[in-house]
C-alpha cells in the first residue's frame, strides 16, 4: 500500500516536470520563433520599397509615402512618368507638396519650390531635394535611394 | 522500438561504452560543494550567447552608418528584438562575473594544483577570451557610450612600447576610432574569438572528464564511507539543470526590468560625454591606471600600470607551476592570503571606480 | 574736332577688339613691358592687369587708357594723337566702361546674357546722381569692381562675388568721415553680419540668401522706400508678403509712411524671429504702437499665446517619444506626426502676417492634434515597454514551477 503511493507520488511529479519542461520550452521557443519571422519592415535603412500598384496614383498628384522614418514624396506626371523625391524642405524641415498647377513641388510653410528635377528654384529653401529612383515592376511601383 | 534503435546506434558508434562510463561517473559531495557548479553556470551562460548571437546575427549590420539603425530595428521592428537583445548583453555580463567566481573558487580551493596545471591555463585564457568578447562587442552598438569606451580602452593598448601603435592601428583599423574599426570588431567579435573559445572550451571540458572533478582538501584522509559520492547522471545533471533554471530566471528578470538602452548613436566629432566608464570587468584595471601618477621617476605611469597587470597576468597564469606547495600546509596558506589580497585589490578598485 | 575725336575714339576701339578677340597672344601691349619693370607704383596695375578678365579676353590698356600699345618709345607710345588720356578722373570712368558696356553688339560677341545696362542705372543711383553734382568721394564703377585686377563675378576672389560684396560695400560704407559727409550711419556691415541673412552668406555660403545688392540693387544702389520695401522683401519672403499685403495693417503702415517689414524687423539688422517678438511683454514689437488693451494688444495676446500653447505641446509630444525611442520602441509614426505638428507650427508663425489671431489659432490647430497624437503614441510606447513584463510572468511561472519540481525530485531520488 505504501509503496503503491510512493509509486504514484512519484509518477505525478515525473508528470508534473513534463508539463512544466513543456511550458518552459515554448516560453523559450515562442519568442525565438517569432524573432525569426520577417517584420513589417523588412531591414533596417531600407533602401528600397514598394510604394503601391499604378491605380493609387492618379494622374497629376503627389502622394506622400514612408520610406524607412522619413516622408517621401511620388509624383505622377501628365505623361505618365514618376518621379520621387526626399519630402522633407530643405529650409525648415516642413512636408512638401505636388502643385500641380505649378508643375513643382511647393513647400506651403514658407512657399518654397523645386523643380522636378528637385533643384531649389524659388523661396528660401537653400539645397535642392533629394531624388529617388522610381522603378516599375509590372504594375508595381518602387522607389530607390540613388548610392 | 526503443531498444531497437539504441541497437543500431550502438552497432555503429559503440555508444553503450560512452553510457557506461555516464553511469558509473560519480562526483565527490563534500565541504564547499556549491563552488563547484559555477563552471556549470558559466558554460549555460555561453549557450545562451551562441544562441542569442546567433539570433542577433540575422539583423544587424556592422556598418557605421547603419549600425546604430540595425540594433534600433532590432529593438523595435523585430518581434522579441528588445528581449534578445538584452537577454545577450546581460549574459555577456553575468557569464564574465560567473567565471570570476569560478576561477577565485578553484583557486581557493586548489583545484588547479597537480595533475590540473592545464586546466587551470585553458581557463585563463578563456577568461582573456571573453573578457575580449566583452570588449568587441560592446562597440557593436554604435552608440555614443561604446563608441567612446572603445576610444580609451584601445588607447590603454597603443601605451604598450614597441607593439603597442600597430597592435592599436591593426585592431582600429586606422589611426582613430572609425568606422573601419565596425568591421573588425564584428569579424573578430563573430568569428575569431568563437573558434578560439570553442576550441579551448573542449579541451578545458575533456581535461574534466579525462581527470575527473577536482576532491576538497583532506578527502583523502577519509575512510571510504565518508567519502560521499554523488551520481553524475542524473543527480549532478539535474543539481546542474536546477541551478541553470534560476540563473535563467534571473537572467530573464535582469533583462525584462534592466533592458539595455538604444543609447544615442555614435558622434565622431563629438566631445566624450563625462563619466565614460568601461566595463566593470575592466573597471579595477582602468581605476588603478588612474591613480599611478602621470611619471614614475623616468618611466611613463600609464605604461608601468599595463607592464605590472602584464607581470600580474602572467604569474596569475603560471600559478599551478610556481605554487607546488600541500593542501593545508603553512606555506599553502601563505598562497590563499596572496589571492585573498588580490580579491581584495579587485573588490576595492572596482568599488572606487564606481564611486569616484 | 568733338565728332572726330568721337568717330576717332571708336574707330579705334573697334580696330583693337577685332584683333582682341582673335588671339590674346598674338596681341601687342607693350605697355606692360615697360611698366612691369618701373617701380612699385607704376609696376602694379601692370602686374594686376595680368589676372584682369579684360586682359584674359585681349584688351590692352590702351583700350580704356588710350595710348599706342604697339610702340615701346615712351614718347610716341603716350603722344597726344594716339588719345592717350592717362589716369581717367572719376566722373569719367562710368563713362569709359560704358562705351563697351553699354554697347549689345559689342558685348554679346564676349557673354550674350550680359546685361548693358548698367551705366544707366548707376546715373539713377545715390551714387550716380552725387557723381554727377560733382562728389567725386562717391563709387564709381572702380570702388566696386577693381581697377586692374577686374575678375567676373563668378569667381570666388572678385570683390563683388556674392560673399565679398558686404565688405566691398563696407569699404566706405564702414568709414565714418566718410560717411559722415553724407550724414550716414558706418555700422549697417556689423549689424548685417550678425543677422539671418549675414549668417548665410557670410558663414554659411547660402548665396540664396540676400546681400546689400538683392534688396538695395547694385548698379542702381538706392535705399528702398516706404513702399517698395515690403516689395522687396517679399521677392523671397512670398507668404509672409502675400499675407501682409492683404491685411489692414499694411493699409495703416502705408498711410502713416511706414516702411512695412522693417517697422518690427527692422533693416540690416534682421534676427531670426523668436515667438517672444509677438508678445505683449518685454521683447516684443506691437507693444512699439499698440496700448495695453487696445484691439491689437487682445490680438497679439491671443496669437502669443497660440504658438507659445502648440510650441509646448510639441515639445512634450518630442519628449515623451524620445523617452520611449530611447528605450528602442518604435516610434517612427510618432516621429512623422511631430514633423506634421512643426509644420502647423511654422505655418502659424507665417500666419502671424495676417495679425488675425482667429488665423493664426486655425492653422495652430491641427499641429495641436497632430502634437497630441504623437504624444499618446509615445506614451503608448512607454506603457507597452511596461507591459513587457507580463510576458516574463507567464515564463517565470514555468521556470519557477520547473525549478520547484526538479528540487522535489532531486530530494527525492537522493534519498
Amino acid at each position: 500500500m505504501e509503496i503503491e503511493s510512493t509509486h504514484q507520488r512519484r509518477s505525478f511529479l515525473k508528470w508534473l516536470m513534463g508539463l512544466s519542461i513543456f511550458g518552459w520550452l515554448g516560453t523559450v521557443f515562442y519568442p525565438i520563433a517569432r524573432f525569426l519571422i520577417p517584420p513589417r519592415i523588412p531591414e533596417a535603412n531600407i533602401s528600397s520599397i514598394r510604394v503601391g500598384t499604378a491605380k493609387d496614383f492618379l494622374v497629376g498628384t503627389g502622394t506622400i509615402f514612408q520610406f524607412g522614418r522619413k516622408p517621401g514624396i511620388l509624383i505622377r506626371l501628365k505623361n505618365d512618368d514618376y518621379k520621387a523625391f526626399d519630402a522633407t524642405c530643405t529650409h525648415l524641415s516642413c512636408i512638401v507638396q505636388y502643385r500641380d498647377d505649378l508643375n513643382q513641388i511647393w513647400c506651403a510653410c514658407h512657399n518654397g519650390r523645386f523643380d522636378l528635377s528637385g533643384r531649389n528654384v524659388a523661396g528660401p529653401p537653400p539645397r535642392p531635394l533629394e531624388e529617388f529612383d522610381v522603378n516599375m515592376k509590372g504594375d508595381e511601383v518602387w522607389v530607390t535611394k540613388r548610392t | 522500438m526503443k531498444e531497437h534503435l539504441f541497437q543500431w546506434i550502438d552497432q555503429r558508434f559503440e555508444i553503450g561504452a560512452f553510457i557506461e562510463f555516464l553511469k558509473k561517473k560519480r562526483v565527490p559531495h563534500g565541504k564547499g560543494w556549491y563552488w563547484y557548479y559555477f563552471g556549470g553556470v558559466a558554460l549555460f551562460l555561453f549557450i545562451i550567447q551562441v544562441v542569442t548571437g546567433i539570433l542577433l546575427l540575422l539583423y544587424y549590420k556592422a556598418s557605421a552608418d547603419s549600425a546604430f539603425e540595425s540594433i534600433r530595428f532590432i529593438m523595435s521592428q523585430v518581434e522579441f528584438g528588445w528581449l534578445i537583445r538584452s537577454l545577450h548583453t546581460w549574459s555577456a555580463n553575468l557569464m564574465l562575473l560567473a567565471i570570476f567566481i569560478h576561477m577565485f573558487s578553484v583557486f581557493f580551493l586548489g583545484a588547479y594544483k597537480k595533475p590540473r596545471e592545464l586546466t587551470w591555463v585553458t581557463g585563463f585564457f578563456l577568461l582573456l577570451l571573453a573578457m575580449f568578447f566583452g570588449f568587441s562587442g560592446y562597440l557593436l552598438p554604435w552608440n555614443e557610450l561604446s563608441y567612446f569606451a572603445t576610444k580609451v580602452g584601445t588607447d590603454i593598448i597603443g601605451v604598450i612600447p614597441v607593439v603597442g601603435k600597430g597592435v592599436m592601428t591593426l585592431l582600429r583599423g586606422s589611426e582613430e576610432v572609425t568606422g573601419a574599426t565596425l568591421p573588425r570588431f564584428y569579424g573578430i567579435h563573430v568569428a575569431v574569438l568563437p573558434i578560439l573559445f570553442f576550441i579551448l572550451l573542449s579541451a578545458h571540458l575533456l581535461f574534466i572528464q579525462i581527470q575527473g572533478m577536482h576532491e576538497p582538501k583532506g578527502w583523502d584522509k577519509l575512510s571510504e564511507e565518508k567519502k560521499i559520492y554523488i551520481p553524475f547522471f542524473p543527480n549532478f545533471i539535474l543539481r546542474d539543470l536546477l541551478l541553470w533554471l534560476i540563473v535563467l530566471n534571473i537572467l530573464a528578470f535582469l533583462a525584462v526590468f534592466f533592458p539595455w538602452e538604444l543609447g544615442e548613436k555614435a558622434n565622431l566629432f563629438a566631445s566624450a560625454p563625462a563619466g565614460i566608464k568601461p566595463e566593470w570587468y575592466f573597471m579595477f584595471m582602468f581605476e588603478t591606471l588612474k591613480f599611478i601618477p602621470a611619471k614614475v621617476w623616468v618611466i611613463d605611469g600609464e605604461l608601468l600600470g599595463i607592464l605590472a597587470f602584464g607581470i600580474g597576468g602572467l604569474v596569475w597564469l603560471l600559478i599551478p607551476f610556481i605554487d607546488k606547495t600541500e593542501e593545508g600546509t603553512v606555506r599553502s596558506r601563505t598562497v590563499k592570503i596572496g589571492g585573498l589580497f588580490v580579491v581584495a585589490f579587485i573588490v576595492i578598485m572596482t568599488a572606487l571606480g564606481y564611486l569616484l | 574736332m568733338m565728332w572726330f575725336v568721337l568717330f576717332f575714339m571708336l574707330h579705334f576701339v573697334f580696330s583693337e577688339v577685332a584683333m582682341a578677340s582673335d588671339d590674346n597672344e598674338s596681341v601687342v601691349n607693350e605697355c606692360l613691358s615697360c611698366h612691369i619693370e618701373l617701380d612699385d607704383e607704376l609696376a602694379a596695375p601692370a602686374e594686376l592687369f595680368s589676372n584682369d578678365i579684360h586682359f584674359q579676353l585681349g584688351f590692352t590698356c590702351a583700350d580704356c587708357h588710350g595710348g599706342d600699345p604697339t610702340t615701346d618709345d615712351f614718347d610716341e607710345a603716350k603722344d597726344e594723337e594716339t588719345g592717350f588720356i592717362g589716369v581717367p578722373g572719376a566722373v569719367d570712368i562710368p563713362g569709359l566702361c560704358g562705351e563697351c558696356h553699354n554697347d549689345p553688339t559689342l558685348m554679346r560677341r564676349f557673354n550674350p546674357n550680359i546685361p548693358v545696362d548698367q551705366e544707366t542705372k548707376y546715373w539713377t543711383s545715390q551714387h550716380g546722381i552725387s557723381l554727377k553734382k560733382g562728389n567725386t568721394s562717391v563709387a564709381t564703377c572702380s570702388s566696386c569692381h577693381g581697377i586692374h585686377g577686374i575678375l567676373p563675378k563668378s569667381d570666388a576672389r572678385s570683390k563683388v562675388y556674392p560673399k565679398n560684396v558686404a565688405a566691398t560695400c563696407n569699404n566706405c560704407h564702414g568709414y565714418k568721415p566718410l560717411m559722415d559727409q553724407f550724414g550716414l550711419s558706418d555700422d549697417n556691415y556689423e549689424d548685417y553680419a550678425e543677422s539671418v541673412h549675414g549668417i548665410a552668406v557670410l558663414k554659411r555660403g547660402d548665396f540664396s540668401a540676400p546681400t546689400c545688392n538683392d534688396c538695395h540693387g547694385n548698379h542702381g544702389a538706392m535705399p528702398p522706400d516706404a513702399v517698395s520695401i515690403k516689395m522687396v522683401c517679399g521677392n523671397c519672403h512670398v507668404n509672409n508678403f502675400n499675407l501682409f499685403r492683404k491685411s489692414k495693417m499694411s493699409r495703416i503702415f502705408e498711410m502713416r509712411g511706414l516702411h512695412g517689414c522693417e517697422v518690427c524687423h527692422s533693416n540690416h539688422r534682421i534676427l531670426h524671429p523668436t515667438d517672444e517678438k509677438i508678445s505683449v511683454d518685454e521683447g516684443g514689437v506691437c507693444m512699439k504702437c499698440h496700448r495695453t488693451g487696445d484691439k491689437g494688444y487682445t490680438e497679439a495676446q491671443s496669437m502669443y499665446s497660440t504658438l507659445i500653447g502648440l510650441k509646448k505641446t510639441i515639445s512634450e509630444a518630442r519628449q515623451s517619444v524620445s523617452k520611449a525611442e530611447i528605450r528602442g520602441m518604435d516610434v517612427g509614426e510618432a516621429l512623422f506626426d511631430i514633423q506634421s505638428a512643426n509644420d502647423a507650427l511654422i505655418r502659424s508663425r507665417t500666419m502671424i502676417h495676417t495679425f488675425d489671431s482667429k488665423e493664426v489659432k486655425q492653422t495652430a490647430q491641427p499641429g495641436r492634434e497632430f502634437a497630441l497624437k504623437a504624444k499618446q503614441k509615445g506614451e503608448e510606447a512607454l506603457l507597452e515597454y511596461m507591459t513587457r513584463r507580463v510576458w516574463l510572468g507567464t515564463s517565470t511561472f514555468f521556470i519557477t514551477f520547473l525549478v520547484i519540481v526538479l528540487f522535489v525530485y532531486i530530494k527525492k531520488i537522493e534519498r
